[in-house]
């Protein structure tokens, strides 16, 4: 699901055109919708800071959607870090389907369990995952986004697969 | 590497990409509220965020929303072609109203003039119900409604209470005798479907542990309250068009014996969208799995490659399916070729167009259809082009008001 190549001349016509599908990547990311749309947020928000010297010069997209993913790595540290905190029994915090109760029991079944299985997957292995099968990334792409090779986006996205084929056979 | 396995990887991804681009729809509603960064600093929207991420009472809303997000799949954009107008052959006119519910913070059942769109009546949810489903009975002056509890977003109820009420609509349109109808139920009720002549209710509900979905029907006199379930096995592997898992659009046969059950039934290919199925339901049956007592009319995919059907509910005299079906003109452009189409049964052939129009869109996701209700006759229908809701019949589009207003319309 590309997000549509709308021309975007301005910072409110770049939000417009991409804002939706970036908030949807980082909530399969991150698991939350609100905590997806505060990185997307601040993504922006720091890309206008800097915007008078950029505009016109670069392809935005490619870098918006490393800097969301960056993004979320960032809130999952500062969770992590806030769970050590308060909590006794600190693990990585685990996302969850980005969908509240109501419109979870509008996917049927199997969907369900498949974003749950999702969920679980190590971060590197989702974040290629939802790029390759949900923003349609190529793998070379996902490589320029996440900053590894090729290769490793192959064999992470092949992994990633397994391992969501063993959770569900598991949660059978 | 084997093929085997290289087949298995693509077929779970497959799936995956399916249910990403699905949960994507759900959570569209949610996000597109947000502004412009320009109009907004981030620090703002946190805050105002931490006080209450959804109020509690739009959380089922969202959800009977959510349900036309994921059918029209799509956000339309303004230039519309109607088709040509055709004198009409109707001898008696539309219904002389139609209902709408409302969007914002107090949303409600509004009761609308067919021949100008005015409001000439209100059913307002109240502080503790929120209404998620409306129905009308063949005789054009009763309504019903469903309604939840308002739900607490940081601790939802998985099988909420349920309860449906009733109305009647005087002559000039204003809203009278509103009463609870039958008994209170459990479960979330997203499709409502009042028999035609008004005397039971057919619904879904949700009720959190397995099975989740059940199709139920209520006698409204007694309280008495008959229920299917499905027995497809939840694989997503399984390529029968009797794999109804709920909640499917309900449509009554006139002489209220059978229900028809349109839904998506489940295919592994990527344009899963357009695999619908329509199932009949014999509804003396009582209880039991819906696949002992039904059998399927009528079904798509996945030869579909022009005009597929996104919807298709039954002729009151069950002879015919009148289908919206859609065709993407421009691939990987925004044109959409739109027909609300006549299937006649058994052989499932188009036998009639019964209107056609054209929409430029921006779409978001999915593929972009007619929503339309019909009315007892099976002649009027109730349709959402674009951003419009209007009427239809003999290919001609009667505007009644814009559709960005509201989330339904009934009939």
């Amino acid at each position: 699901m590309r997000p549509s190549a709308e021309p975007a001349d301005d910072l409110a016509g770049l939000f417009r055109a991409h804002h939706l599908e970036l908030v949807r990547l980082a909530a399969f990311v991150i698991g939350d919708v609100a905590a997806g749309e505060d990185v997307v947020q601040d993504v922006f928000v720091r890309l206008q800071q800097r915007w008078d010297s950029l505009a016109g010069q670069w392809d935005p997209l490619p870098y918006l959607r490393t800097a969301v993913v960056n993004g979320c790595r960032s809130a999952f540290k500062r969770r992590a870090s806030l769970q050590r905190r308060h909590a006794a029994a600190a693990a990585e915090p685990l996302p969850v389907p980005p969908l509240t109760a109501e419109e979870s029991v509008l996917l049927s079944e199997d969907r369900r369990r498949l974003l749950a299985a999702l969920a679980l997957l190590p971060r590197r292995r989702r974040e290629v995952l939802v790029l390759r099968y949900y923003v349609g990334l190529s793998e070379a792409e996902i490589a320029t986004t996440l900053g590894i090779s090729p290769g490793t986006v192959k064999s992470t996205a092949a992994r990633g697969l397994d391992a969501l084929a063993r959770i569900l056979e598991e949660a059978r | 590497m084997s093929t085997e396995q290289e087949r298995r990887r693509q077929e779970l991804a497959d799936q995956l990409s399916q249910a990403l681009g699905a949960a994507a729809e759900l959570m569209t509603e949610r996000i597109q509220a947000s502004p412009a960064p320009s109009t907004r600093p981030a620090r703002d929207r946190r805050s105002s965020r931490r006080g209450g991420r959804l109020p509690g009472w739009l959380v089922p809303l969202a959800a009977a929303a959510a349900v036309a997000v994921v059918v029209a799949g799509s956000l339309l954009v303004s230039r519309i072609h109607f088709g040509a107008s055709q004198p009409s052959s109707a001898t008696s006119g539309p219904p002389a109203f139609y209902l709408t519910l409302g969007t914002g913070i107090s949303p409600q059942v509004e009761v609308h003039r067919a021949s100008d769109g005015a409001v000439t009546g209100t059913v307002p949810s109240t502080r503790e119900w929120s209404i998620t489903a409306m129905s009308a009975t063949a005789g054009d002056r009763t309504f019903f409604v469903s309604e939840t509890p308002v739900q607490n977003p940081a601790k939802p109820n998985l099988c909420p209470a349920n309860r449906f009420l009733r109305f009647d609509v005087t002559a000039t349109g204003a809203v009278t005798g509103l009463r609870q109808a039958g008994r209170q139920v459990a479960g979330l009720n997203l499709q409502l479907a009042a028999s035609p002549d008004g005397t039971r209710l057919a619904y879904w509900a949700y009720c959190g542990s397995e099975p989740a979905w059940g199709l139920h029907v209520m006698n409204l006199a007694s309280g008495a309250v008959s229920s299917w379930t499905s027995n497809w096995a939840g694989s997503v592997n399984t390529t029968s068009p009797a794999d109804v898992s709920g909640p499917a659009q309900i449509s009554w046969a006139a002489d209220g014996r059978s229900l028809a059950l349109n839904y998506q039934w489940k295919g592994s290919s990527q344009a899963y969208l357009a695999y619908q199925a329509v199932l009949l339901l014999n509804i003396s049956s009582k209880n039991g799995p819906i696949q002992d007592h039904s059998r399927v009319l009528w079904h798509q995919g996945p030869g579909c490659k022009t005009f597929c059907v996104y919807y298709a509910q039954l002729s009151p005299d069950g002879t015919s399916l009148v289908a919206s079906a859609t065709k993407i003109v421009r691939l990987g452009g925004d044109e959409y070729a739109m027909s609300l189409e006549r299937i006649s049964l058994p052989d499932g052939r188009v036998s009639d167009v019964l209107f056609h129009t054209t929409i430029f869109s921006q779409v978001t996701g999915g593929v972009p259809a007619l929503q339309l209700t019909g009315d007892s006759s099976a002649t009027y229908w109730l349709v959402q082009v674009g951003k419009n809701l209007g009427w239809v019949s003999d290919g001609q589009f009667h505007l009644l008001q814009p559709y960005g207003t509201i989330r339904g319309a009934a009939w």
